[in-house]
């Protein structure tokens, strides 16, 4: 609710300036949140920085848990007592990155040294974020005129007994440089300089709840309009996935043994899991304006905290119940068009129960339905992702509303005995099923979190309005021109041949609108550059086509009704230079492509000025760790 | 039964037309903790098991909007199955169980099993498949060894338990 209105239209009402219905009026429609668009989407998880593959593998049934990998020993063995890391056996189970010591350093402008000092959660939640900014189309001239805010959830604990510093300190590395290349805070900060973004830039610990917390708040001030987008989202990173720290049995560590069964009456925990995600967020007034791809909406959020009745706790059914309540009010949500619910997962069987329940207590006084919502959570398949659990079920969420999927609970099979579901809101999907329609309204969802000491959150998400498609006679006399930009001239070529299947797969009325997303909305300023001009698309084609069989040519070529450019600059993600003014067709892409930074959007109707997604930039990452990797048959000759 | 590595044999046995044959697997291809899962819950030939995921059949599967007669049905069910598995008798393998006990126990489940379908508007093909995957998760040849009229849904006379409680 925007307080400072609330408060000006009780002392008009007191004062007897406004009439008592349209005080209520007014009150009711400021307590009613925006609605706010989800733009894009990014993330790094096990095996991927895709996550549609991450959704593809959910919604299958496909379980993400397993030990933690060789490499990921070798890269801190090092560092620590022999005992600790030794046989694979060692490694811990749960859902761990293979990949964390590698970087894009060129691409986001730093050195190969600074990359090796800055923590692998900052090198990977720049990555993850690129994803996202690229997901929304935000590069380049996608941002102009945004005042774009960057919000990450990020929680310290975990890391305070070996951190990366920590054990980098201990293998000889610069003080000074380890320091600031490690302060968690400046993660935010960090991304808002690669892409120049100008609205604030916070990194937010709230234990669990952290990127929820920092989706909330991205969703607060995008609500009061203090800014215009938002990435927010956050991480979960464990630098030392071995069993020692995650011993089996304690806190919500399932034994060695154990398979997590939430839900089930043997939920005996589960295993940690890392993610890094971001989402980005728009109005959904301004996304559609601006001519956004919209993945989905959310109608409603809503916070609640135990402490203010004097209780600390971590989960308190009446809090939650509260929380879930203020949501569903707050986006004008029937409650029975909800039909998913995704629930926090941390796999204790008395904090689920508790936490469930007031779940269930929300929703039901509003209603005395049982069983029409399905609830679930990502823990048994991803493992607990801790801070970033709020962002990881956003995306799945958004994407089960899309498909119009309920995802399964891996492993359920039987009910818990601490909480009646039968007898509740609730439904517990043991397979991957169709989300069927409501009866009346449109498919909702529902996402939950708790943090340590009691604070809920409770976001409500709808799908994406339905996108309208150009006539035939609007695309017919659309600009041509499409950029394509690599790292290195490997990754123009990969980039290419991508996006030449895009545009030969893509219904010819959209090709202008993925000529427009390629000029204006790519990432901004990156080296190995190509420009194709077309008369229509085929010759568009032909003109991709001639540009992947030369892609390690600098210079001009052409064909019939196509001419293309190529070229490179000097210039990384954080060059900031001044655009060249409004230049012709030929003259922009002359100029782009040797290395000058120009606009493109002036070249496009605005019926083109519509978002279409190409092909993601490929990452060139290089070893970025500042300690000797040391693999198991070396331990008898260097320790 | 497939004993892996992977679950291939079993997938592809599972495609076969008219199949009234159980077909278990042990591992899956994509899920490194199946055989975890299997190893701890022991969910072939188990009569125990088969009681705890009907229960789990109530629990998993949505309610459309239907008649109070039938909400109230499906509470009945889940506190019957609750009141069964208080016991402590229950036997959690048919070898060496008593015979008459595990035919009731498994009468029972799969009774239970098709009148929370019904109640909740399943049609009778999502049920006999749904029953189907259970045999293939129990080993259990439920429709078999009751003589389950899958057309009508119903167990035959001849085949009744005697000790349904």
């Amino acid at each position: 609710m925007r307080h400072d209105i609330s408060a000006l239209v009780l002392r008009e009402l007191e004062a007897g300036t406004i009439e008592r219905g349209a005080a209520v009026r007014l009150l009711k429609q400021l307590s009613q949140k925006t609605p706010i668009a989800i733009v894009g989407m990014g993330a790094i998880a096990r095996d991927t920085d895709d996550y549609r593959a991450v959704w593809r593998r959910y919604r299958a049934g496909e379980s993400f848990i397993g030990r933690a990998s060789q490499q990921r020993g070798d890269l801190i063995r090092s560092a620590l007592p022999a005992p600790l890391v030794g046989a694979p056996e060692q490694m811990a189970k749960g859902n761990f990155l293979d990949d964390i010591d590698t970087f894009d350093h060129d691409l986001f402008g730093y050195s190969a040294d600074e990359a090796r000092n800055l923590s692998p959660h900052a090198r990977l939640a720049l990555m993850a974020a690129f994803r996202a900014v690229e997901d929304a189309g935000l590069g380049a001239e996608g941002d102009a005129a945004h005042t774009t805010g960057v919000f990450v959830g990020n929680n310290f604990v975990r890391d305070q007994i070996f951190s990366y510093i920590n054990m980098a300190l201990r293998q000889g590395g610069d003080p000074e440089e380890l320091l600031f290349g490690n302060w968690t805070s400046g993660i935010a900060t960090r991304i808002s300089r690669a892409f120049d973004f100008r609205g604030p830039s916070q990194v937010i610990d709230g234990a669990c709840a952290s990127s929820t917390i920092a989706i909330v708040n991205a969703c607060n001030q995008l609500h009061e309009g203090s800014i215009d987008a938002a990435i927010t989202g956050g991480l979960y990173l464990d630098m030392t996935p071995i069993t020692t720290f995650n011993q089996p049995g304690v806190f919500a560590t399932a034994t060695e043994d154990a398979v997590p069964k939430l839900y089930g009456r043997d939920n005996v925990g589960g295993f940690g899991g890392e993610y890094l995600g971001f989402v980005a967020l728009k109005t959904l007034e301004r996304a559609t304006a601006d001519g956004d791809r919209i993945h989905g909406v959310v109608h409603g959020w809503s916070e609640s905290n135990a402490g203010a009745n004097g209780g600390f706790d971590q989960t308190s059914p009446d809090s939650a119940a509260a929380a879930v309540r203020d949501a569903l009010k707050a986006s004008r949500t029937d409650v029975h068009d909800l039909g998913l619910v995704f629930a926090e997962g941390f796999a204790q069987p008395i904090e689920e129960a508790l936490e469930t329940d007031g779940i269930a207590k929300g929703i039901a006084s509003l209603t005395d339905r049982r069983q029409f919502a399905a609830i679930t959570t990502a823990s048994p398949a991803m493992g607990y992702m801790q801070s970033a659990i709020g962002v990881a079920q956003l995306q799945l969420m958004v994407q089960a509303l899309g498909d119009e999927v309920i995802p399964p609970t891996l492993y359920f099979d039987s009910p818990t005995e601490l909480v009646d579901l039968v007898d509740s809101p609730f439904y517990v999907p043991a397979q991957p099923q169709d989300w069927p329609p409501p009866e009346s309204g449109e498919r909702r969802g529902l996402l939950y979190s708790n943090a340590y000491g009691g604070f809920y959150l409770t976001l409500v998400v709808g799908p994406a309005p339905t996108a309208a498609v150009p006539s035939t006679a609007e695309s017919a006399d659309a600009t041509l021109l499409m950029v394509v930009t690599g790292s290195s001239v490997e990754g123009l070529r990969t980039k290419l041949a991508a996006d030449l299947e895009i545009v030969r797969d893509a219904d010819p009325r959209r090709v202008a609108e993925l000529c427009y997303s390629s000029a204006v909305r790519r990432p901004a300023q990156v080296e190995h550059r190509v420009v194709v001009v077309a008369d229509d698309v085929a010759a568009l084609v032909d003109g991709l086509v001639t540009a992947l069989e030369t892609a390690d040519h600098d210079g001009s070529r052409s064909g019939a009704g196509w001419r293309l450019w190529s070229g490179h600059g000097r210039s990384t993600m954080t060059t900031r230079t001044s655009p060249t003014g409004d230049l012709g067709t030929h003259e922009a892409a002359e100029r782009f492509c040797r290395g000058e930074h120009v606009r493109f959007g002036h070249l496009f109707a605005p019926v083109q000025r519509r978002f279409a997604p190409l092909s993601p930039h490929p990452f060139q990452r290089t070893r970025a760790w500042a300690m000797p990797e040391l693999r198991l048959d070396q331990i008898g000759e260097d320790q | 039964m497939d004993v892996g590595p992977g679950d291939a044999e079993a997938r592809l046995l599972r495609r076969a037309p008219g199949r009234d044959v159980p077909v278990g697997s042990w591992d899956s291809a994509t899920d490194r903790l199946r055989v975890r899962d299997h190893l701890n819950r022991h969910p072939f030939y188990n009569p125990r098991y088969l009681v705890e995921r009907t229960l789990g059949e109530l629990a998993s599967t949505r309610r459309t909007p239907r008649t109070a007669d039938d909400h109230a049905r499906v509470t009945e069910l889940a506190r019957s199955l609750r009141t069964v598995l208080r016991r402590t008798d229950l036997p959690t393998s048919v070898v060496r169980a008593d015979t008459e006990q595990v035919s009731a126990l498994i009468g029972d489940a799969v009774s239970t099993w098709i009148e929370n379908g019904r109640s909740k508007g399943h049609s009778p093909a999502e049920i006999v498949a749904s029953i189907a995957a259970l045999e293939d998760e129990t080993l259990l040849p439920l429709r078999r060894s009751l003589g389950l009229d899958t057309d009508r849904l119903e167990i035959t006379e001849r085949n009744r338990p005697r000790h349904a409680s």
